[in-house]
């Protein structure tokens, strides 16, 4: 293969044209060779499709390991590879402008304003999460791949598969499998989604995945749950927002979210979600600068065997007035903290609304926080400081209760046979089979403020 | 492809071949398509070895995550033959001899080949000439190659059988010099070799530069400044507020004989949170260097209790010693040492230096032993460079803690030796007196760390007189 050839075969292509793997043909993508010829194809068939799959991170990162090969012809290091990606997809956010695409509407010179929204359709790029074994072009029916054998290929490396040879089939299959939502597909990502860290069932990481992927019980990913108290020893719950698709408008615990790729422990995830969740759901937590928000000290372990106590209110004497307590729980034998791990039931709504149910497997640390004296003593003060995470719909309501009171009404619903349109699985399993941490933490944050009443 | 029939084993591919089979080298790298055909016939290897006394075998099998990732690509539908990892795994476990392979050299497929062997000088000479190892570095291409001839074949949407090897015919074409240059990069101990494995060796989880997790790598793999790994630092000091420190072994080819921290140690690749590694590595250095943690057993060395950031801006030590009320004797407290000026968890991001040492070999290419039965190294060290990022931890050992405790670990070989220090006599060492005997992570802690030091012994002499 060379630029002149594969440029015919674009010419001539009618209907569809699929790129996996962009590295090998870059420097086309970059020098506005394609650009051109994708739109000259959009302008005389506003039907034409091209699907283009890119490189992951992770993919680029151990591509550039056989950098020290001492053969570094057509070898990159990764910072070379990854400036490469980020000026394809538009920098680290991926803005259609800066991307492959905004070089395309920059060859559709006529001034039709709804280009922009329709080469998004026609043209689709995602990132390829899966381990990538090939190079492949297809064109029509046309098939050529070039193997991945050391770091990046090149054009040449591209071999023309007749549709006659058994590996024709193979490499069909394999397309139609990528490009399908229900199989391959889920593991494709937009530029812009978040990825999570998967778990295999022995909980060793095994790679970066979409959120779409784990809709699977063969495998896990990991989150933090957090537990938010006032000084009344009353828990804080949240509503999921009627945006959200996962779990809508179903009541939770007050916090809790997966733990970010680069979270070394998931204390910092706890500290993390407590500030997007509750405090903050706007800001990002690296921008989190504002004094009168406090900050939160993690006291280590919460085990009633090893840390009595008695005079656990002055402990905290020190503390500024707008800082928050963060605790750890462990197990009742006291030795190790409270992880759970489950099979969890979602509950999800496609874009017509229509609800399903599936499986995910979660392995969750618990984090206890006790809130500010002040802070959501009352119903009035708890909806004053929600308003914002309220307003923007990152969740619908919040309400606090006693263990006791919502112990109870997640029995009566029970009861009534309308707990699962009401509550999460994980918040009707807290309250099964964590009730005693709920009730003892609950108890010792009022038995150790009760004297500020 | 579904329904497609298997119709020749590997050894039939190269058998039949225009060249016959091969007299000086046999490579295979990813051995998941073959695998059956391999495993059930350890006779055929033994026989190549036999018939060819040149013939050098060696084998490269795929690592834990690539099984994982290629069992995400089965579909039900499309791909013939359930490739579960359950099943990648046990072929696997089968190769290396168990998940864990514990006696590296000889278990699994490497035992059932010398067991063909008639005696002694034979199983020692195909030992040699057999050599299994661990790919981890992304398996893309599976790859046959005896003496000049290649074979090749990727995997689909399920994996490849012996049939779907497609022979490159002509050496001139671009293939067939990836793939060569491909493995001489990969059986190079100093460039691709660094990233193979052997049964059994230990991984660590390889972050970049921005700290992301990208992959699992063995320990020979990060003495690059090109990205990083996660460690904990344990600094342990009794009630008297004395640091505890240890000589590292004799007989470790990476700073030996040099005195360092207290305890510290890779992140697992299962440990959830640093504190968890943290907790792990002080029973496992100290008390019991052979036993798994989760076994530990809690009555004889007391619990490790998390007592959570120590930040005396926040948490005053007159409260703080009301919450150390409750541990009994044989307790341990641990906290987390946080950043004297910004309060967030104190995290060390560093280049560190390490003196390696290189072991002498014989002319035969074996390790040369003292009368012990120890290593001996070679006089000349170099200086190589590996990143970390560590979180550090500061303990309290329980009442009347002393170094003897530790013999278990130095009888096991995993330090040499312990001592107890006042902060100010380390700080004077360390800095003034005798810097050569420290490693470079020790230097950097009396330098820089020092404020920590000072204040945390103090506390405790605060806390406990």
């Amino acid at each position: 293969m060379d630029i002149n050839s594969l440029s015919r075969f674009i010419q001539e292509a009618k209907e569809k044209i699929i790129f996996l793997g962009i590295f090998p043909l870059i420097s086309y993508f970059e020098n506005g060779k394609f650009a051109k010829l994708f739109a000259d194809k959009l302008r005389e068939n506003p039907s034409f499709k091209i699907d283009i799959l890119y490189e992951s991170g992770t993919e680029v990162f151990n591509q550039s390991l056989f950098i020290n090969s001492g053969n570094n012809e057509d070898l990159y290091s990764f910072n070379v590879l990854k400036f490469h990606k980020n000026y394809f997809v538009g920098g680290e956010y991926g803005k259609t402008k800066s991307s492959f695409l905004g070089d395309i509407l920059r060859n559709i010179d006529d001034d039709n304003i709804n280009w922009i929204n329709k080469i998004e359709k026609n043209i689709r790029l995602f990132q390829f999460n899966l381990r990538q074994s090939i190079n492949i072009i297809k064109i029509d029916s046309k098939i050529w791949y070039a193997p991945i054998v050391m770091g990046t290929s090149k054009i040449t490396s591209y071999i023309s598969v007749d549709s006659k040879e058994p590996l024709y089939n193979e490499l069909v299959d394999y397309l139609i499998f990528v490009m399908d939502k229900e199989k391959g597909g889920k593991f494709l990502s937009r530029h812009d989604e978040e990825m999570i860290e998967i778990y295999d069932l022995d909980d060793y990481p095994r790679g970066i995945y979409p959120r779409d992927a784990f809709l699977s019980t063969d495998y896990q990913r990991y989150s933090i749950w957090g537990l938010v108290f006032n000084r009344n020893g009353e828990l804080l719950l949240h509503q999921r927002s009627k945006n959200t698709k996962d779990n809508r408008l179903l009541w939770d615990k007050s916090t809790g979210g997966h733990v970010d790729l680069r979270e070394i422990s998931t204390s910092l995830t706890a500290k993390r979600e407590l500030i997007e969740e509750l405090l903050l759901p706007e800001a990002e937590y690296t921008n989190y600068v504002r004094p009168d928000l406090g900050d939160i000290i993690d006291f280590g372990d919460w085990s009633i065997e090893k840390r009595i106590e008695r005079n656990f209110r002055l402990s905290t004497d020190s503390l500024s007035d707008t800082d928050w307590i963060m605790f750890r729980p462990t197990e009742k034998n006291g030795f190790l903290p409270v992880r759970v791990k489950r099979v969890s039931q979602r509950q999800l709504y496609n874009k017509d609304s229509v609800m399903s149910v599936h499986e995910t497997r979660f392995i969750s640390d618990i984090y206890l926080y006790i809130a500010p004296e002040g802070f959501m003593d009352t119903y009035e003060q708890m909806k004053d400081k929600v308003k914002a995470a309220e307003k923007t719909g990152a969740a619908e309501d919040h309400k606090l209760l006693s263990i006791r009171d919502l112990c109870n009404w997640i029995n009566h619903e029970k009861r009534e046979g309308r707990a699962k349109t009401l509550f999460t699985d994980d918040l009707i399993y807290i309250c099964n089979e964590y009730h005693w941490l709920l009730e003892e933490f609950a108890e010792f944050v009022k038995l150790a403020f009760k004297n500020e009443k | 492809m579904k329904g497609k029939v298997r119709t020749m084993t590997y050894f039939d591919l190269i058998k039949n071949s225009k060249k016959g089979l091969p007299k000086e080298t046999l490579i295979i790298v990813g051995v998941n398509p073959i695998i059956n055909d391999l495993i059930r016939a350890p006779q055929v290897i033994a026989n190549l070895l036999r018939v060819e006394p040149n013939l050098k075998i060696t084998i490269i099998y795929e690592n834990e995550t690539e099984n994982f990732n290629q069992s995400l690509f089965y579909d039900k539908m499309l791909s013939r033959e359930k490739t579960e990892f359950d099943r990648l795994q046990t072929y696997r476990n089968r190769l290396i001899g168990g998940k864990k392979a514990r006696n590296k050299h000889s278990s699994g497929f490497i035992e059932d080949v010398l067991k063909e062997c008639s005696d002694e000088a034979d199983r020692i000479d195909f030992k040699r000439r057999l050599i299994l190892l661990q790919n981890n570095l992304r398996h893309n291409i599976n790859i046959i190659k005896a003496d000049e001839q290649i074979w090749y074949s990727f995997n689909g949407v399920d994996l490849p059988t012996i049939d779907d090897y497609q022979e490159i015919e002509l050496k001139e074409l671009p293939i067939y010099k990836q793939i060569v240059n491909y493995l001489d990069f990969l059986l190079n101990p100093s460039s691709g070799g660094i990233y193979l494995s052997s049964p059994g060796d230990e991984l660590i989880q390889l972050y970049d530069r921005m700290d992301y997790p990208r992959g699992i790598y063995p320990r020979k793999a990060f003495y690059s400044t090109e990205y990083q790994r996660y460690s904990v630092w344990s600094l342990i000091f009794n009630r008297s507020g004395e640091i505890l420190l240890h000589k590292r072994s004799d007989y470790t080819a990476d700073n030996r004989s040099l005195w360092d921290k207290s305890s510290g140690g890779h992140i697992d690749l299962r440990d959830s949170s640093t504190i968890i590694t943290a907790k792990r590595e002080l029973v496992e250095e100290l008390f019991l260097p052979e036993a798994e943690f989760t076994k530990y057993m809690k009555a004889e060395i007391g619990d490790i209790i998390d007592f959570g950031e120590w930040n005396i801006e926040k948490r005053q030590e007159k409260y703080l010693k009301g919450e150390l009320d409750g541990l009994d004797d044989i307790d341990w407290a641990v906290f987390r040492a946080t950043d004297a000026e910004t309060g967030d968890p104190l995290t060390i991001k560093r280049k560190s230096e390490r003196i390696m040492h290189f072991k002498d070999m014989n002319s035969d290419g074996t390790v040369k032993k003292d009368e012990k039965g120890n290593p001996i190294f070679k006089e000349e060290t170099e200086k190589w460079k590996t990143r970390f990022i560590s979180d550090v931890f500061l303990f309290i050992a329980p009442e009347g803690f002393s170094k003897e405790q530790m013999l278990l670990a130095e009888q096991k070989g995993a330090a040499s030796q312990h001592r107890f220090m006042s902060v100010s006599e380390l700080i004077q060492d360390v800095i003034y007196d005798n810097p050569q005997v420290y490693t470079d992570d020790m230097v950097y802690i009396c330098n820089e760390l020092k404020w920590l030091l000072v204040q945390f012994s103090e506390f405790i002499r605060f806390i406990f007189e």
